[in-house]
This record gives C-alpha cells, structure tokens and sequence, in this order.
C-alpha cells in the first residue's frame, strides 16, 4: 500500500511538473475550464458546457502540436552559468547565465528557466522521514505522507525562481542575463540545467528545449546580525601548542635544548645532541597562550529538523561571522553520530569553512547531549568563555551550563525554543529565543 | 491574466442571453465595464477582501440551499451555478476597486488565511481573478443548456477575444487566427461526437438492461433469451392515490404498447409521437373526448425531467398536471416533460372507449422464424376461427399450467427461438415471454394483439395510503382486441409479484420509511420570499456593506499612494527601474552608468542622450540627500515614459558583453 502511495505521488509530481513547463497561465485557465466543462457536461442532454469542453480541448490540442513544431530554433541555443561560490539561506542567489545562438535560425519572445536536478524523494526517505510538526497532523495525512512529500521536495528546491525573458537574439548573437532564485534552506542545491520555452501562437502552451548544465550551489546558513560582543580577553594556556599558528602574538618561539623529561613528547627530541651527547636532548618552545572561545551547537534536540533547530544554526553561523579570528581561535562543536569539532582562527579554517560545516549539519539522536557535553568539558581548561546554543532546557543541559560557569568560565547560554514550548520563566543566564523572532531577541544579548 | 474591461461585459451579456437573465446579465455587464474603467480606487486590505469573499459564498451557499429546497438537490444545485457568476461579482468588484487591481489569495482561501494566522510569513501572492471569473461566467452559461448554435458561437467569439487581449507579443496573428479557426471547426466536430458518444452509451446501457425504466416508447428491448437473473431495484417509482377498491383499476398501468418483434425488441411501428396542446389552465391534457367516469391521482417520479406516464387502461383525460410539454402516440403512450423530481396528476377515465387506435396489419404480424410454431399451437388450442372473447379465456388457461421464473440457466438450443424453448421445453420465464408468446399466440389465431408494457401496482402501503408501485413492479402483458375495444390479458402466473416481494431486502421497511419522507419533502409548497424577507435581506446587505467599507478611504491618485506606501528606501519608486528591466541586462553588481556606456552604443543616438539625462535625475532622486525638486521628478518620469514607449516599439536585441 505504502509503495502504491509512493508511486501515486510519484507520478502526481511528474504530471505536476511536465504541466507546470508546459502550460502558461493561460494555459492554465484553458485546462481549467476544460475540465469543469467536462464534469459539468458529462450528460450532453442536461447542459451544453461540453461544447465549451470540445472547443477549449482542441484549442489545447492545436496549441500543444504548434508547441512541438516551433521547437526547432531553441534548440540552437547553448548556456554557461557564471556561479559565486556560495548561496546563504533566504537571500536572493544572483548569478550570470552567458547565453548564445549556435543555430541557424533567429529566437525571439522566448524564456529561460533554470531546471533542478529531480526533487523527488527515494520511496525509503519518504518512508523514514518526518515532516516538523508530522505528529500534530491528522491521521489521514500522517498516513497518505503527502504534506512530508511536499516538505521533503521544497527543502531541494529554492523559491523565486522565475524564468527570464530572452532578447532578440540572432544566429551568432550572444547575451548576459542575470538568474536568480532564493534558497529555502542551508545545504547543496543541485542544478541540473535549463528549460527553454516559447509560448505558441495562441499562448496556451510552451515549446521546450532543454540544455544540460549540472552544477551545484552550497547555501549557507541565514544569519543574523548580533550586536557587538565583547568577549573576555584572558588567553589560556594551549598545551602543545597550535602547530600552524602564525607569527601573530604568542607564536611557538624556540627557547632551548634541555635534557630530556619523563613526558616529554618524542617529537621534540633533538637527534643531532642525543647523538652528540648520548643523552636524549629536546628542544624547549615558550608556552602557547591564545584567547580560545567554544561555539556549541546542540544538535542533540528533541524535535529533529524543526524551526528552531534551523534557527539554531542560523545562530551558529551568525557567531561564526561576528567573531573576530585573527586574534583567537573558535571552535566549532556539534554532535552527530559522534562529537565533531572544527577550530577557525590563526591559521586554522578560516570562518567561511565552519560556515560551510553549518550548511551541512544535521540533527543528531537525542541522547547524544551527553557526549558533546562530555566534550566540551574536556576542553574546559583551553578555553576563554563559551557560547552554547541549546534546543532545550534539561537536567543535562542544566549540568553543562553551571558546571562550564562553575570552572570560572564566561558561557552565553541561548535556548532557541517555539514560544509556547518554552519555560514560562527564562532559566537563569539563559537568554530564550523563539523562532521567527530571533533578531527580536538577540537585541538583548550582551 | 486579465480580461479586459469589454470583455467583462460582454461575458455577463452573453450570460445573461443563454440564462434568459437579459436584464441582469446587461446590469453586471455595466457594472464590472464601469468599475474596470474608472479610476476610483479603495483603501482595500486583505481583511476587507476577505470579508467580502466570505459575504459572496455565504449568498452563494444561501441561494444554492434556498432553489435545492424549492426544486430537489440536483436542480437546485445546478440553478444555483447558472447564478454563480452574479454572486461573484462583489469579489471581482472588490479586485477592481482595490488600488493594486488584484486581490490577495487569502481572500479566497480561508485555509490560507489560517495558515497566516499562525504563521504570517507564508505567502499570500496578489492575484487577477478577472480571467477565471469571465471562464466561470462562460461555463455557467452552459448549465443553462440553450441547445442552440448560440452558445457555441459565443464561446469561440468571447475565447478568442480573450486570446487576442492575452496573445504573446511575438506571436505571429495570421498563425493565432488559423488556429482559433481549425480550434472552432475541430470543436464543432467533437461536441456532434461527444453528444453521438453519450447517445451510443445509453443504447449500451439499455442493451445492458442498467437502466432502471424504460422510458422509450417507440422500442422495448426484452430480456427474453438472456442468461442468469433480471436486476431488480426497490426504488420506488409511482405512487397511486387509489383505495382498494379500485385495486382492479389500477393493477395494470399502462406505459406503452408495441406492434413489430424484431428479434428481442419490440417496436411501436406507425405510432409515431406527437405533440399535445393543453387546455388553458395548462393542467389539463384531454387524451380522448369522452366524458370520465372515474378519477385516480398518481405521483410520478421523473427521470431527468422526463417520463412516460403510467395509466390505467381506459384514461381520456389527465389533470393537475403543470408539464412543459407532452406527446402522445396512437397506442396510448403519453410522455411528458417537467422540471422537477416528481410529477402529481389525476387520471381520468371511462370504461366505455375504444381508446387507441383500431387494429391494423402490424397486430397481426408474426416473425417468420416464429410462425409455424405459434400457428401449430393456435391450431393445438383450437383458437383458429374462436370467438375473441372465448379465445383469451382459453389462451389464459392455457399459459396458467406455465411457471414463473426470472432465471434462466441454459443458453436457447441451436435451431430454436427463445419463444420456441419457452412454450415447448422450459415452459418457465418471466413477464416478457407470457406477454410475448400470448400476443404472438393471438395474431396467429387471428385476433390483433399488442405487446404492452407498464407497471403493476398491488402493493398497498398504510403508511402511505396508496399503492407504491416500486422499479421491480414493471411488468409486460398483452393488449388484444376483442372486436369492439382494447383488452389487457395478463398472462403471467399470479405468484410473480409474491416471489419477487420474497426476495426484498429485510431493511425495505426502514428504506420505505425514507423514500416516504424524501417524498414528502420533495412535495411541499415552494418557499416564496415576501416582502419582509427582501427587506431585511436588503437591511442585512447594508448592513454588511458597512462594515465592509465603514473607514475605507478613497485613493485620490492610486498610482502614486501605491507607490509612496510601497516605497521602503529613497529613488524606490523611480521609473528608472522599468526602464532598466526593458533594456539588456545589467550584469550583479555593475554600476549603472557603467552598464549604460557598455550597452549605449547599440542604442539609438537621441536614446542614449535620453538616457544619460534620466540616469543623472534618477542618481539625484535616489542618492542625494537634499532630494529631487518636483519639477526634476516630472522630468525623469517624463524621460523614462518615453524611454519605455520606445524600448516596447523596438524589438530587443543582444548586447555583447
């Protein structure tokens, strides 16, 4: 049953796709009235609306041969896309497509559209997948999947984007023309090319052409724009030091050679005195000393994929940009299947590659918390202050945040929570923030 | 799309001829051409045309409830459409006088305005309506089924005005003009199929016997010679107004009555129909002028507005019935035709008449295959050269000794007809083979016969205090005459209404219930609004109108409020803007006057100066902090209008980059 579901919806996509290429929205109208004329019309005797249905129909028919017969000049056409590196969730993308005519004939009143790779979900991810807020759908719904099938389609596809209209163009004749659409989401947009279409003379249906130009777009996270932090400047000892740290501040300076101690890295052992003197030497470095902060994103939430974990992220990212990492290091942690860190900052990833870390996170299982708590605690005695970004309030997240103040550190807690799912009183140093109105908000942060 | 302002009225014209609504067709017509044309623009939010839609499917809902009550659900339903392009007109008035010309989505979705409600960044895109409303008004047009050529010609003519107003601007005419024409001519086409289709389709339906009654009267196609069980349907179909003692009347109503067996089907041959004139009250139908001895009120169930009714034998007049229409054939068949469910009418008559027309050749045919048996059995019987009267005694005995069965198992043998199989193997079947074989018996013996078909009325119900007569009950039996008039001969054993009451459902009684007070409904007075009702829907109209519109500012130039409201940063309004979109693209990025150097030189000389100039006034409207004067914003909307006029005359063309 389930998989006659899928294929149902399967199928409703695709005519719903091939319809949405092919017709104009006078087109549109035309169907539309062909099938209320039909139903209506059903027995001929009782009304006459199926003469409306016959004109309309082959009105329809005519447009669509004329639309196979005018095909031939839009296949002459060719396409490249000048692509910027990135996209960022919910700002226009705004790119360059060079278009030029390699045919014989001239094209004219035509448009271009950009073509995405096929949105639809495997039968195994539909089946697996939960729309945010599924459990609150009905019965009927939650069992059909049709709104988790929309879901699962819209997340790979961006909104806004609009087919552009072509000049007048010559054989020979080149142009520029400016693309766009909106990413919905942070992650990949895959493109698949474009669609070609020319209306046919009675502007019902369009002729297609279509040109092969897979590429990918990687859509960063929203971000907001947080007011000025000041985080404290008391550098920590980094033990061992940063291995590609620049020559900005304390960098790993040679100090020199001393005999060799129990716990001393072999690394450091000096070959040349240990042969010269038959004494294992080392070399002595001057101590590391950087302002180091933790960003803490938990992944670990209770509701999957939901507004407020998107919101998460976006806040994540924002922190990621505000933070100045010329002087410091950030890093970055997160759960998944296992805790991930990634460090930016004096030599390690620049900022924009956490950015490109945060377009890919996924949530992680619920009880996962634990582990990236443990994590963070770990690290506790190399960092500066920390930034956590919670989905929750609970005993272990409770734990985190009073055990990271209770090593003297400074912790910004933030809990991104739906309004009415939030604790009726703010707990204490947690600064709640719901989504839609984060900015709102993030005014307040100090 | 949008409709343009003449087509707005020509739409509801067009209506109004094929509805027979003239007047208000041309009233709506006027108004929505008004309103399309005038510059009065209203303070209309998305609440206002929300309340507005709700306002018109409420009147909608209302009337659709109102003509479902006064003429049954189906018609109702269907008169209520016919008025759907009347109760639309507030909403397409409201798009009209909103100053962005559109409506929002919301106001015609109340899902999508909950949605907003709980989440107000769902989108709620501006939409034109005009289109879908001309369409609607089109296809409503329709319900009103004017078989004419009108409607047919009207479509094309309105569609292809609406092509016309909405062709792409490259498009060749001479190419749009050619298709329209084969469009119309290929339509015309298929509309004769689509309506020889349906004809095909219920021929196939009655070959099939779906058809519940039969209401053909120039054919009767039997089940005789068919394998397994006749269908059967408790529906009830008439209802007969009769005491028990006129139980013998009413036994036998006749519908029809056949000359010629072709085959299995039986044909009124020479009986053609024709029209009848009622008398000036328009209720009375004088079928014979003879004075009636006796009256019987029946109720009959129309089956799209059309039956063949079901009379006792010796009917000469019928009262009390408002039909559109009736026809008659010379066996007795009357057909009428009346816009509703149900039909209620007396019938008068006398047991005196000859009645139908006297026998003639065809009453007296046989078909070959089947002469030479029923003529050894006429001469079996002794019938040949018997008095009429004396004869139908006989012929009745003689099938009394036959059974009653509506199955029938094996397939008629090679070399047999299924009369054959019936009188000399079987001698089992139902109506049609006692009502056949008797006719056919009687011709061969002699004396004119018909093949009569009707129902048999003999189930009494208390509840009701008639005789229901229910689909089941249809019966065949024989006309013969009997040398001065028409006389029916039932030969069907007795028992067949028994057997067949054997087989009712055990819920018939509840079901009986139902249809009884379904028919009660569908038999009580038409509601008639009086004068208190008009006036205070007209109260609540005013009502309603002011609280639509109480606080609703005019918009003395909606062009330029439109455009101050919209405006979220300085220059956002310049006309700049347009022109940039007409022109070749600007590359992300590029600044304008550096996008304006790239593309001058394919532009024409006085062009270019046009454009420098506006360029400059648009830098000063956008950036400088001190403003534009007004005089400077009437020169750099004056530049780009011409600017525009002249990009939309000139083809565009590609710009090297």
């Amino acid at each position: 049953m389930r998989r006659f579901l899928y294929l149902a919806l399967r199928a409703t996509s695709a005519l719903d796709h091939r319809l949405r290429e092919r017709l104009t929205p006078g087109g549109w109208l035309a169907l539309g009235i062909a099938g209320a004329a039909f139903a209506a019309g059903l027995d001929t005797e009782q009304t006459v609306t199926y003469r409306a249905f016959a004109f309309v129909a082959a009105l329809l028919a005519l447009s669509w041969i004329a639309s196979l017969a005018q095909r031939a000049p839009l296949k002459g056409l060719s396409a490249r896309r000048e692509l910027p590196r990135h996209a960022t969730a919910g700002e226009p993308f705004v790119y360059r497509v060079v278009l030029a005519n390699r045919g014989t004939r001239a094209v004219h009143g035509a448009t271009l559209a950009e073509r995405f790779r096929d949105p639809r979900p495997a039968f195994d991810e539909w089946r697996r997948a939960r729309e945010p807020g599924e459990e609150r759908r009905n019965w009927w719904d939650r069992n059909v999947g049709y709104f988790r099938w929309r879901w699962l389609i819209e997340r790979r596809l961006p909104r806004e984007a609009r087919a552009v209209p072509l000049p007048a163009l010559a054989p020979g004749e080149r142009a520029t023309l400016v693309g766009s659409f909106v990413p919905r989401r942070r992650g990949r947009i895959e493109l698949a090319g474009f669609t070609l279409a020319r209306p046919d003379p009675l502007g019902l249906v369009k002729s297609l052409a279509r040109i092969e130009a897979p590429a990918r777009v990687l859509v960063l996270p929203r971000r907001y724009r947080l007011p000025e932090l000041v985080l404290p400047g008391r550098r920590k000892f980094q033990p061992g030091g940063v291995s590609l740290a620049v020559s900005v501040g304390e960098a790993e300076e040679f100090l020199a050679l001393r005999e060799y101690r129990p716990g001393d890295p072999l690394q450091r052992v000096h070959w040349k005195s240990f042969a010269r003197t038959g004494k294992p030497i080392v070399r002595e470095y001057q101590d590391e000393f950087f302002e180091r902060h933790a960003l803490v994103l938990d992944t670990a939430g209770p509701n999957g994929e939901d507004a407020a974990f998107e919101e998460a992220v976006a806040l994540a990212a924002s922190f990621v940009t505000t933070l100045d990492t010329h002087e410091c290091l950030l890093d970055l942690l997160f759960v998944g299947d296992e805790v991930h860190t990634f460090t930016a900052g004096r030599g390690q990833m620049q900022p924009e590659h956490l950015l490109e870390v945060l377009a890919g996170v996924g949530p992680g299982d619920p009880g996962a918390f634990a582990r990236l708590a443990g994590a963070v605690m770990a690290r506790r005695a190399t960092l500066s202050s920390v930034i956590v970004i919670l989905l929750a309030w609970d005993e272990a997240r409770r734990g985190l945040v009073s055990g990271l103040r209770a090593c003297g550190l400074e912790v910004r807690a933030l809990l991104v929570r739906e309004e009415r799912a939030a604790p009726a009183s703010a707990p204490a140093g947690v600064m709640v923030l719901n989504p839609g109105r984060i900015e709102e908000g993030l005014a307040r942060l100090r | 799309m949008s409709a343009p302002p003449l087509l707005l009225a020509a739409a509801p014209l067009f209506w109004g001829w094929q509805t027979g609504h003239l007047v208000a067709g041309t009233v709506i017509g006027a108004a929505l051409a008004g309103l399309a044309l005038a510059r009065l623009r209203l303070d209309l939010g998305p609440a206002e045309h929300a309340s507005i839609a709700d306002l018109s499917t409420i009147g909608f809902v209302l009337l659709a409830a109102l003509l479902a009550a006064n003429r049954g659900v189906a018609r109702g339903i269907q008169e209520a459409f016919i008025w759907l392009p009347a109760a639309l007109v507030p909403v397409l008035a409201a798009q009209l006088l909103s100053r962005e010309r559109r409506l929002p989505l919301s106001a015609l979705f109340r899902y999508l305005r909950r949605l907003r409600r709980a989440d107000p960044s769902v989108p709620d895109p501006l939409i034109d309506v005009s289109a879908v409303y001309l369409a609607l008004t089109l296809l409503c047009a329709g319900l009103a089924n004017q078989r004419g050529p009108g409607y047919y010609l009207g479509i094309v003519v309105l569609c292809a005005a609406l092509l016309y107003a909405t062709r792409p601007r490259e498009a060749s005419l001479a190419a749009g003009a050619a298709m329209l024409a084969a469009a119309a001519l290929l339509g015309h086409a298929g509309q004769l199929g689509l309506s020889a289709a349906q004809a095909a389709l219920e021929d196939w339906i009655l070959e099939f016997g779906l058809r519940a009654v039969d209401t053909d009267p120039f054919r009767s196609r039997t089940q005789i010679g068919s394998l397994g069980r006749l269908k059967r349907d408790d529906a009830i179909v008439m209802r007969v107004f009769a005491g028990p003692e006129q139980a013998g009347r009413v036994r036998l109503l006749h519908r029809a009555s056949y000359s010629t067996l072709l085959g299995t089907t039986w044909v009124a041959s020479g009986a053609p129909m024709v029209e009848m004139v009622s008398e000036p009250d328009n209720e009375t139908w004088v079928l014979e002028p003879a004075a009636p001895q006796w009256r019987v009120p029946v109720a009959t169930r129309l089956e799209s507005g059309r039956a063949l009714l079901a009379l006792p034998a010796g009917t000469v007049r019928i009262t009390a019935l408002p039909a559109n229409h009736m026809q008659r054939n010379a066996f007795g068949a009357v057909h009428v035709r009346a816009p509703v469910d149900w039909v209620r009418y007396e019938a008068l008559g006398s047991d005196s008449v000859a009645g139908y027309a006297p026998p003639a050749e065809d009453d007296l045919a046989v078909p070959a295959a089947e002469r030479e048996l029923f003529a050894r059995l006429a001469a079996e019987l002794g019938l040949v050269g018997l008095a009429a009267e004396a004869a139908l005694r006989r012929v009745a005995d003689y099938f009394g000794a036959f059974s009653y069965s509506t199955f029938r198992e094996r397939p008629v043998p090679p070399g047999e007809t299924a009369l054959g199989d019936f009188l000399t193997r079987t001698r089992s079947g139902h109506c049609e083979y006692f009502a056949a074989a008797t006719t056919l018996l009687l011709r061969a013996a002699g004396i004119p016969a018909r093949y009569a078909t009707g129902f048999s009325a003999q189930e009494y119900s208390r509840l009701e205090g008639a005789f229901v007569v229910r689909v089941r009950h249809a019966h065949a039996w024989t006309r013969a005459w009997n040398g001065a008039r028409w006389v029916d001969l039932d030969t069907t054993p007795a028992v067949w209404l028994a057997e067949e009451e054997s087989d009712a459902p055990w819920w018939q009684g509840l079901a009986d219930l139902a249809r009884w007070a379904a028919f009660r409904w569908s038999q009580r007075e038409a509601f008639k609004a009086g004068d208190a009702w008009y006036a205070l829907l007209v109260v609540l109209a005013l009502v309603l109108l002011w609280r639509v519109f109480r606080g609703r500012k005019r918009v003395r130039d909606p062009v330029a409020q439109a455009a101050v409201r919209r405006r979220r940063w300085p220059g956002e309004d310049s006309e700049f803007y347009a022109v940039e979109r007409m022109l070749p693209a600007r590359a992300p990025g590029e600044p304008l006057a550096r996008w304006l150097a790239r593309i001058s030189p394919a532009l024409p000389e006085e062009q270019r100066a046009m454009l420098s100039e506006a360029l400059a006034l648009h830098s000063r409207y956008r950036f400088d902090p001190a403003g534009i004067s007004g005089e400077g914003r009437a020169r750099l909307r004056k530049a780009c209008m011409q600017l525009l006029r002249a990009a939309t005359a000139r083809p565009r063309t590609a710009v090297p980059i």
